[in-house]
């Protein structure tokens, strides 16, 4: 594909590649902060598509500016599956499923930002360890440390939000921040491994979609505090 | 052509059949099976399984490795030891589930819709575990791991009761959040490995990184950190605690079958995974110690913590359930004491507990469907209603408590005496406390429920043939197991050994 810079014969100044992929990733780690800050799903939603496209501008920055061909088409899938389609689903599931009462989080937001500002920090000091070895990234290391602090805060998300949905939209964003060290650090995994990546996590949100449904049926509800049947 | 090279012929292309044929059964099920040979098509599918796996056996005892489809596939001794302990189990489970799950049908608790999607994710379960364990990438491993989650979210959720929904949504999160560290280890892995590879391409094939002149070359820091997000992830498909919180309720709620093969083969999938990555710590004298102090921290961690719900448990499924993470506990504990002798324990530990793990199981779903309640208080004079079915639950519970000459002894003994003849006698202690605890757990709800007298209103009848010649067969192993090891058993159990070790 003669898409990338040096195949038309482009050259820019290595910086504004290198800036563009920290502005986008940084768009992400907001995404991620305002998920804890807000308790609309319908919000999340959207917040989470957004995440998703500045997720493929980084992959598009990083097949252009370094010339890793092969992320375009992860760039691509990203686009489609995680900015598209997979927002519409979620858009259809809300339509369908009954409208809930708001349920408070096991933690209330000011909190819980308090805890995700530690949580950033921590990604910081994972980072700084392992840039201690001396090893080079393909990309500057604030990307590492933002797709750490995603995952962080996708998990904070999962743990402090009794809905099933915000759990879903957690684990989708908590993937996406996985992909983000996955393009930054490695430069991309090998061809096979990013498809089956993306074939199971689309798998993963159809299930997780069919048992939203299945909670609904069953439970009346799909806020969470009420699955407690089980017990040690 | 004679027949000896009509089984070379097969035996070449081994593994690439053994994972064909349950993806096919599979498909057959689903599209055009009726309700009758739907259990026909999966017995016969897991039967030439089962078939490919011992070929693949063979040639591994033979070849030291075999491999396909130009080394995308790959299998060495530990590879067909697994393959060898899933397909065995796979056949069993599915024999016992025709009988099962058609039973389960007649009563009206699953309809035709959910019988078919049963038979078909069975299959595809059995698909997923088998090419976890012969994938040659590192990360093709972590695809097929997770699709394992996949295949048995529906399976473990496949009644609308609210406790099955509950518990198959728990499963489904936790599994795929904690398999996400896992792909973040993966990826540091990765990492590594394209600075350790002269032309900087990096590779994520096992025969490429277990390599020793590349193995060294790997960045010891990374690799500690890379390791610690593997063990959190695959630890908690393998049901390690503290991140087995999904465990008892998605193996209690799941239907029988499903159970036995959760707890019995997929547990050890999972720890599958962790044993490659553990290998490669071991090949650098800075991690060695290091991944195999993990391994005893939380093994002993989770024996520590399951021992104590084994006591107090009122639910035989849930019993069973904690019993595997305290037996999922000893194996990693074995591993990490990382001596020959604990490690041969610890390997033969996953068979003898995949075997008696499935008696057990399948024991409690006769129970079920005939009393049905999970309740150990409600279940009294089992012997009295079904005699057969009854004493071979009995013997399940005994062998999965490590009683003498069952072959969960032996490998318990193994793992222990390694313990206290490397001078690890705090650690070896604190197991046999633990493991002893448990066994009186076990004696007292097992006897409670099998002995006494019977009931009024169970209608005494022994259950049907399907369902107690599997488990007959499973006595059978795990007695001779504790008495006697084969010598092709003992010689694919040394070549998994050196797998997991570095020579």
């Amino acid at each position: 594909m003669p898409f990338c810079s040096t195949d038309l014969g482009l050259t820019f100044d290595p910086q504004i590649g290198e800036r563009l992929i920290d502005l986008f990733a940084a768009f992400m780690l907001v995404c991620s902060l305002l998920f804890l800050a807000t308790e609309r799903r319908r919000l999340h939603v959207r917040l989470y598509a957004f995440q998703s496209l500045s997720l493929a501008i980084v992959a598009f920055s990083v097949a252009f500016f370094q010339c890793e061909r092969h992320i375009f088409i992860a760039a691509i899938l990203t686009l489609i599956l995680k900015v598209i389609i997979i927002p519409i689903v979620m858009e259809r599931i809300l339509h369908r499923l009954i409208p809930q009462q708001t349920v408070k989080p096991a933690i209330n937001i000011p909190a819980s930002l308090l805890i995700a500002g530690g949580l950033v920090l921590a990604a910081d000091l994972l980072t700084q360890s392992i840039l201690a070895t001396g090893h080079q990234f393909a990309l500057a290391q604030n990307v590492l440390t933002i797709s750490i602090a995603v995952m962080l805060l996708a998990l904070l998300t999962m743990v402090t939000r009794k809905k099933a949905l915000t759990q879903v939209i957690g684990f989708l964003s908590m993937e996406n921040g996985l992909f983000l060290a996955g393009i930054t650090i490695t430069a991309g995994m090998p061809m096979i491994v990013e498809l089956g990546v993306f074939f199971d996590v689309l798998v993963a949100f159809f299930i997780m979609g069919v048992f939203l449904y299945r909670i609904s049926e069953t439970f009346d509800t799909i806020n969470l505090e009420r699955l407690t049947k089980l017990k040690h | 052509m004679g027949i000896e090279s009509i089984i070379h012929f097969i035996q070449d292309d081994a593994i690439l059949l053994m994972l064909l044929t349950p993806l096919l059964a599979g498909i057959f099920c689903a599209w055009i099976g009726t309700r009758r040979e739907m259990g026909a098509i999966s017995v016969t599918g897991s039967m030439i399984t089962l078939l490919f796996g011992l070929l693949l056996v063979d040639k591994v005892l033979a070849n030291g490795s075999a491999s396909a489809l130009n080394n995308f596939l790959y299998a060495d001794g530990l590879s067909a030891y697994l393959v060898l302990i899933i397909s065995v189990i796979g056949l069993l489970a599915n024999i016992y589930s025709v009988s099962y799950i058609h039973e389960e049908y007649a009563q009206g608790t699953i309809d035709a819709g959910r019988l078919r999607l049963y038979h078909f994710l069975l299959n595809l379960f059995l698909f997923t575990m088998l090419s976890a364990v012969v994938a040659n990438n590192l990360g093709v491993l972590w695809v097929m791991v997770e699709g394992t989650t996949l295949a048995s979210a529906f399976l473990v959720g496949l009644y609308d009761r609210e406790e099955s929904v509950e518990a198959a949504w728990k499963y489904l999160i936790l599994g795929s959040v904690g398999i996400t560290f896992a792909l973040f280890g993966t990826i540091l892995v990765y990492f590594s490995a394209q600075s350790a590879f002269q032309n900087g391409a990096g590779s994520l094939n096992w025969t490429d990184l277990s390599n020793p002149a590349i193995a060294h070359l790997l960045d010891p820091s990374i690799l500690k950190l890379a390791f610690i997000f593997l063990l959190v992830g695959y630890g908690t498909k393998a049901g390690l605690a503290p991140m087995h919180t999904w465990l008892p309720d998605a193996h209690s709620h799941a239907p029988t079958p499903i159970s036995a093969l959760l707890s019995g083969v997929l547990i050890n999938a999972a720890m599958y995974g962790i044993l490659r990555y553990h290998h490669l710590l071991l090949a650098s004298p800075v991690t060695a110690g290091f991944s195999a102090n993990l391994l005893l921290i939380f093994g002993l961690l989770s024996i520590g913590i399951a021992t104590p719900f084994i006591l107090v448990q009122k639910d035989y499924k849930r019993l069973f359930a904690y019993s595997s993470i305290k037996h999922m506990g000893l194996i990693a504990v074995g591993i990490g004491l990382g001596t020959p002798l604990s490690q041969f324990g610890s390997l033969l530990h996953v068979l003898n507990h995949a075997l008696s793990k499935a008696l057990a199981f399948m024991g409690a779903g006769n129970i079920l469907l005939k009393y049905h309640t999970r309740e150990i208080f409600r279940v009294v004079g089992a012997a009295k209603i079904m005699p057969f079915a009854a004493i071979f639950f009995f013997l399940g519970t005994l062998a999965i408590s490590g009683v003498p000459p069952f072959g969960t002894f032996l490998s318990e003994f193994l793992i222990l005496a390694a313990g206290f003849s490397a001078g690890r006698y705090w650690i070896s202690g604190f197991v046999l406390l633990f493991l002893a605890i448990a066994f009186a757990g076990f004696i007292i709800h097992a006897s409670r429920m099998v002995f006494g007298s019977a009931p009024e209103g169970v209608v005494p009848e022994e259950a049907p043939a399907m369902r107690l010649w599997p488990m007959a067969l499973l006595v059978f192993l795990v007695l001779l197991l504790g008495l006697y090891i084969p010598n092709p058993l003992h010689t694919l159990l040394q070549q998994a050994i050196a797998a997991v070790n570095v020579p």
